[in-house]
């Protein structure tokens, strides 16, 4: 299952993954890969900073999200909080829009394909 | 492999201007601190950040930085301060092998009442030296950063 093609599906689905997390509430580095790892480890695999962050300048190089830093008392740092902006907003929800009808068209296919049952 | 020389080697093999730098490098201090606040090593971050090349060369291609032009740009900024150097060194000889030397004046070697007054208050000739000696410095400086980053 391993083979480039989930690869590539994986590829595609993670910026609007991204940007659905980061509109479900202002969020930071570390818990975004927390909550990626928490609800879709087992079928993405487990999500590196090392992935993440430079998908991250991307998305808010093109503007579709924007960050502020606030000092972090805890560990005397400081945090950069993400959220959406109004273009990125737009661009979820027809970014959201297309996958839906995208998947129900390939579920359609799928749904005509019956494969022999036998192993 | 400590965190220092992990954000170091990373800084080290950035291309990108030095704003950004500063940003990549402020998000790698935030990833080190909240892994430490839940409990993690150092060594566990590191590994899986991956090796610093990769860190970097994947940071600046989604940040959209052509690394050829970057590269080219760095080289250009060599050369041009090697010419630069070489420029006023060689000025420096030239203005010094047409100063007449002090023995000139009617081919004595006693002294005279002639002084020669200079009209600004340094010498251009040492100015240009120093012109010289700083662009030559710098042109060793950017190969220096080339070569690390390459």
């Amino acid at each position: 299952m391993e083979g480039n093609y989930c690869q590539q599906f994986k590829k595609g689905s993670l910026e609007m993954i991204l940007l659905c997390l980061i509109a479900k509430k202002e969020t930071y580095g570390y818990e975004i890969i927390t909550e990626l790892n928490r609800t879709g480890a087992s079928v993405l695999g487990f999500a590196k900073e090392g992935t993440i962050y430079p998908i991250l300048y991307r998305l808010q190089n093109s503007g579709l999200i924007q960050c502020r830093i606030v000092p972090a008392a805890a560990n005397g740092g400081s945090k950069k909080y993400y959220s959406l902006t109004a273009k990125g907003r737009e661009f979820l929800t027809e970014l959201i829009a297309f996958w839906k009808e995208y998947t129900s068209c390939v579920d359609k296919f799928i749904d005509g394909c019956i494969l022999s049952e036998e192993i | 492999m400590s965190k220092e020389q992990y954000l170091k080697n990373v800084k080290n093999k950035l291309l990108i201007p030095r704003k950004q730098q500063s940003e990549i490098l402020r998000d790698l201090e935030e990833i080190f601190l909240s892994a430490a606040e839940h409990g993690e090593t150092e060594q566990q971050v590191i590994d899986r950040l991956g090796p610093p090349e990769d860190f970097a060369r994947d940071a600046e291609s989604q940040l959209g930085i052509d690394r050829k032009r970057c590269k080219f740009r760095m080289i250009l900024g060599i050369f041009s301060t090697i010419a630069i150097a070489l420029v006023s060194l060689l000025l420096t000889v030239w203005i010094y092998s047409l100063q007449p030397s002090p023995q000139i004046i009617g081919q004595s070697d006693s002294m005279t009442s002639i002084q020669i007054i200079s009209s600004s208050p340094l010498p251009i000739p040492l100015i240009i030296f120093l012109l010289g000696i700083a662009a030559l410095f710098i042109a060793l400086v950017l190969i220096i950063r080339y070569y690390r980053k390459k």
